[in-house]
């Protein structure tokens, strides 16, 4: 070998020393060019280093081959040192280096120090390296060394830089983690809100039930005490409990109506109704209150408005009560007008803007923007001033916002508010009338049929959980002659109904051990088995359907809906009040002998006669038909006409002074009993007089008031003497009232 | 052991070579050595290596070695009676791809093995790489014999034979448990040198000393041959004057180049690392075809005692043959062995150790294997 080709094969093996910094990579190339070179047939790079017992141990870097059977691929060459105990072979090879010696005949061994790493071991057959190369090799060898030092401390630093990034992987999943857990704790509290608005919701919800259950009774006994006779001053007592008791129920329903409304369960109707009838109830409602205060309340609508339209006739009185209420409330002088005027209309939807108007004390501008929020007032000092709770304004805003409208005011402290808000209706499709007919009134609006049944020997049963809506109920039904059962559960009240028979059923909803709705189920299956029983011929068509009718708390369309299907008829909304209750009550029997009446073959009762029918052509009282509703009972009929001819005398003695007084709420009430007896004896000119009377009375202008207290009259008179003529036992009316 | 040979160089004729070999009992395993220049379908091949009942290993030369015969077209199919294990290392070329870790999964427990056959395509781009992973993981414990496959039209392609059809860019490694003993040689001298590769990316050198490598290499070659090397003859006079790569014995490493590019950087059969020293290399007739016969006389020699030679194998560059020409009969007489069968390849790059020493892969150089069949 010439010197050029040693200095050849060292730059090579140099050259290929150092390549990468990763171990392996780096000795795989190196360590082969070294061992291609110089001609080896087997080799290691040992790493040397003293365990925790100080000895010297040798780890196998990296060897060709990689395998060496088990023990370490330079055992062999180790037990061919001869001069050292095995112990300590080691020790003895690592201080005296560079080793050389046979393996066998023909392999010779090679021990190189790696300085500061450990030992290159190879092994090169026929001729071992001569002692030339063994002394040019050291500057190799240390190259390779610090080559494979370097490799190590970047082990150790991409060790650390893995833990970190795992440290930080670790650290940014348990962030992470934690991010999640936050989210799920948000999302829990989240949740835990909507639980607790609804739990909010649900309370006020009950709460208001609790309390105007008891609240009902107390209207309901001051109603029935309003009928004794007492003193005056007994008689102020009672309206002023009437009076409060009525404010605290108008508190209850802002607040159920407020928590209905943050919940979002309050929903609108779509029902077809009149504008001008809500108008003109808002006045019946509230002119007396105004002419208490000496106020003028007035009502306008836009001539050119669209009254028939498509929606929750009852939520837009509703707001109309509240701002004509406040209006009422915070003025002491002048007048509130209430109008109704059309923004945009086609033959589809008509926008009306509403506008509540009053000469008031007005409302700071700085609280303006404020009015509509909840429990807010102008002041604080208004709410003790004034009462109320400050939710009616907020209550409007959402109610108006819910029609799909807007609402705002505008005021001048010391002058007044205007308070206007609008609202999109549908419009009334509008059917052509056909010949002769009117076209048909929306249910909403139209009046309740006018009992037309006498009471005496019916039998109602009437179920209620709540002692004093029992009796305030049963005292009411059976003041005008029903005879009344009473259940305190719907439990009892099906087996009385199963016991005996009934002409109508009162069921209270909400009842305990079970409830209105499972026994109207119950009632209804036991009439269908009872149908089945007899055969569904003729005898089954006699078992009627008897008439059941809710009373519900809960005025919400879904538990109207519930009502009908359990098989209940209609429903009556508590509190109770008298009179609506007794024109349910015989309106629904009335409809109930209709049926039989035509089931029997005979006709239904003939609708009332158009206005502008010749009068002088028509007898005061269509006495078939009166006869035919009183199935055929002419006894019957002529006490209740005698009854009737009896109490109207008097009436028309009161509705003469109450005229003259302006005494609109006892206009409206006696004009309003007049209507309903004179309807039940087919009496319809009667009827219709006192009608207009009682909605004069209701709109709060009694002029042309006592003109038709004189036709009522003389329709009386007429009355009585047709009855005469016509009667066969003609009835017994007093001589002079 | 049993050998057969078609000299169609059809696919039908190579089916009935394999099938004869079959016939005889307790063949375990073939090898095929075919020529380039048959007409072979090759999905026709690959549905008959698919279907053969025993292992194959072989592959597609340039020229194929039949005792002293070498065929351009036909195949030699030789029947062996002893265990094999047949493995493919695919994508030699892949710079990432880490051979030996391959290498010690496919061959998970072997314990001992006497020859190791290695037929590699002739034209991947990392077969020196590849051939040291090899060593590193078998180290002297087999002896080592095998080539480039490929065809002299310098095109890559499926040249290599495997029970799954034909592959390239691999290397099939066939392990035999037959004794043997391996001669290597070239005889080519150095003309000139040593010079520094001194830019270089695996086998292609673009500069030696900084100047652009095939002008240096014209320069020597000039000089010593007198025939002006250019693009156009480059081949034709090349293959004269290789490089060889000093070891610190034994023989340079040749290197044949076999390409010039326009940059006047050069191509080689095998890897020529940056740093590596070279000297310009030619030989003559007379000592090349001494040297194979060397390379028969070393195998001979070096077959364990005891053993005794049934037949040979001979591995001879392609561009010896091609340098020899018509002289190339005499390099195949000074390698035979009367009463050893020959069979063998004119590959494109040689791969042998003696046994002795690190495993490499040559060019231009005879490597000579004599086993002992069981």
């Amino acid at each position: 070998m010439d010197r050029f080709t040693q200095i050849q094969v060292f730059y090579e093996i140099a050259m290929s020393i150092g390549n990468s910094l990763e171990m392996k990579k780096m000795l795989r190339r190196s360590f082969q060019v070294y061992m291609r070179k110089l001609g080896c047939c087997s080799g290691a790079v040992l790493q040397a280093h003293r365990d925790a017992h100080g000895a010297l141990r040798l780890e196998t870097v990296f060897s060709i081959p990689r395998h060496s059977g088990g023990l370490p691929i330079y055992q062999p060459a180790l037990d061919h040192i001869p001069e050292a105990p095995e112990d300590s072979r080691l020790e003895s090879l690592m201080s005296r280096l560079p080793r050389v010696g046979k393996v066998d005949s023909t392999n010779h061994y090679h021990f190189m120090n790696l300085p500061d790493f450990g030992i290159l071991y190879l092994v090169k057959s026929n001729k071992p390296l001569n002692s030339k190369i063994l002394k040019s090799l050291p500057p190799l060898n240390a190259k390779l060394a610090s080559s494979c030092r370097a490799c190590l401390q970047n082990d150790r630093v991409e060790k650390v830089v893995k833990e970190r990034t795992r440290e930080l992987s670790r650290a940014n999943q348990e962030l992470h983690v934690e991010i999640k857990e936050r989210q799920r704790t948000e999302e829990a509290l989240k949740e835990a809100k909507q639980s607790a608005d609804q739990a909010k919701s649900d309370f006020l919800a009950n709460m208001s039930h609790e309390i105007r259950t008891p609240l009902n009774g107390i209207l309901g006994m001051t109603e029935l005490m309003s009928e004794l006779s007492m003193p005056d001053s007994q008689k102020d007592l009672l309206d002023t409990i009437t009076t409060e008791a009525n404010s605290l129920l108008w508190i209850i329903n802002d607040v159920l109506d407020f928590s209905k409304i943050e919940a979002g369960k309050l929903e609108l109707e779509a029902q077809p109704f009149d504008l001008r009838e809500v108008m003109d109830e808002l006045m019946a409602s509230f002119s007396l209150k105004a002419m208490q205060k000496g106020l003028v309340l007035n009502t306008r609508l836009d001539p050119g408005l669209t009254a028939e339209l498509i929606g929750d006739r009852g939520r837009l009185r509703q707001v109309l009560v509240n701002l004509v209420a406040n209006a009422l409330k915070f003025t002491n002088e002048g007048e509130v007008v209430v109008t109704a005027a059309s923004l945009a209309s086609d033959d589809r939807r008509t926008t009306i803007r509403f506008r509540v108007s009053d000469t008031g004390i007005g409302i700071p501008m700085e609280v303006q923007g404020s009015i509509f929020d909840s429990f807010t007032q102008a002041d604080g000092s208004t709410t003790r001033k004034y009462g109320g709770t400050g939710l009616g304004t907020a209550i409007s805003k959402q109610l108006v916002e819910l029609m799909g409208g807007e609402i705002g005011v505008n005021s001048t402290p010391g002058k007044g508010s205007t308070f206007w808000f609008t609202s999109v209706f549908p419009v009334q499709e509008q059917a052509a009338p056909e010949d002769g007919e009117e076209a048909p009134k929306p249910e909403e609006g139209a009046p309740r049929a006018v009992p037309n049944i006498p009471p005496e020997g019916r039998r109602i049963l009437l179920a209620d959980d709540y002692p004093t809506n029992l009796k305030v109920a049963q005292a009411h039904l059976r003041s005008v002659g029903y005879h009344v059962d009473t259940a305190e559960n719907g439990k009892q009240a099906y087996e009385l109904f199963s016991r005996n028979s009934y002409d109508c059923v009162l069921m209270d909803v909400q009842m305990p051990e079970m409830d209105g709705y499972e026994a109207a189920r119950r009632i209804r299956d036991y009439e269908e088995a009872l149908r089945r029983e007899s055969g569904g011929g003729h005898a089954a068509s006699e078992i009627r359907r008897t008439p059941i009718i809710a009373m519900t708390a809960h005025a919400l369309k879904k538990c109207r809906r519930e009502c009908l299907d359990a098989g209940m008829d209609d429903f009556l909304t508590k509190p109770l009040r008298r009179n609506d209750l007794l024109a349910m009550v015989a309106g629904r029997l009335s409809s109930v002998a209709q049926e039989q009446a035509a089931q029997r073959g005979g006709r239904r009762l003939p609708e009332p006669h158009p206005q502008g029918e010749d009068s002088e052509n028509r007898p005061p009282i269509d006495y078939e038909t009166a006869l035919e509703e009183f199935l055929g009972d002419a006894e019957l009929l002529r006490e209740v006409i005698e009854g009737f001819m009896c109490n109207a005398g008097k009436q028309l003695t009161i509705l003469r002074r109450a005229v003259a007084d302006g005494n609109m709420s006892a206009v409206c009430k006696e004009a309003h009993a007049i209507k309903g007896g004179a309807a039940n004896l087919a009496a319809k000119e009667t009827a219709r007089l006192a009608s207009e009377l009682e909605e004069l009375g209701l709109s709060g202008r009694l002029r042309g008031g006592s003109e038709i207290l004189d036709r009522m009259e003389a329709e009386l008179t007429a009355l009585k003497v047709f009855l005469k003529l016509h009667m066969p036992e003609p009835p017994d009316f007093p001589e002079k009232e | 052991m049993n050998i057969n040979i078609d000299r169609d160089g059809t696919l039908e004729g190579l089916h009935d070579a394999i099938e004869r070999v079959l016939e005889e009992e307790g063949v375990k395993s073939i090898i095929i050595f075919s020529c380039d220049g048959n007409d072979l379908d090759p999905e026709g091949v690959d549905s008959l290596l698919k279907g053969l009942p025993v292992s194959v290993c072989g592959g597609i030369f340039p020229a194929v070695v039949f005792e002293k015969e070498k065929l351009t077209s036909g195949s030699v199919v030789v029947g062996l009676t002893c265990e094999t294990v047949v493995k493919t290392i695919p994508n030699i070329s892949d710079e990432d791809a880490d051979h030996a870790e391959l290498i010690d999964e496919k061959f998970p427990e072997i314990e001992h093995v006497s020859t190791m056959l290695v037929f590699v395509d002739g034209f991947a781009k990392r077969i020196e790489s590849f051939i040291g992973d090899l060593f590193t993981v078998f180290g002297l414990q087999p002896n080592y014999i095998g080539g480039g496959a490929g065809s002299l039209s310098m095109q890559q392609k499926p040249c290599l034979f495997t029970n799954q059809g034909m592959v390239m860019d691999a290397a099939v490694l066939t392990l035999l448990d037959m004794k043997s003993g391996i001669g290597v040689s070239h005889e080519w001298r150095s003309v000139d040198g040593p010079f520094r590769v001194t830019e270089s990316h695996r086998n292609v050198v673009t500069s030696i000393d900084w100047p652009p490598a095939f002008e240096v290499y014209r320069a020597v070659v000039d000089r010593h041959g007198g025939i002006p090397i250019d693009e156009e003859n480059f081949s034709d006079v090349a293959k004269a004057y290789p490089f060889g790569m000093a070891r610190l014995e034994g023989e340079r490493v040749v290197r044949d180049p076999i390409h010039v590019n326009p940059d006047k950087s050069m191509v080689f059969v095998g890897e020529v690392s940056e740093g590596t020293h070279i000297d310009i290399l030619n030989g003559d007739a007379g000592s090349l075809i001494d040297a194979a016969g060397r390379a028969a006389r070393l195998a001979q020699e070096a077959l364990p005692e005891g053993s005794r030679g049934e037949f040979g194998f001979f591995i001879d560059c392609i561009s010896r043959v091609l340098f020899l020409e018509e002289r190339f009969e005499e390099e195949l007489e000074a390698v035979f062995m009367e009463g050893t069968p020959m069979v063998g390849a004119c590959s494109i790059g040689e791969i042998a150790n003696s046994g002795k020493d690190f495993l490499e892969f040559y060019n231009k150089t005879a490597v000579v294997a004599i086993l002992e069949d069981n």
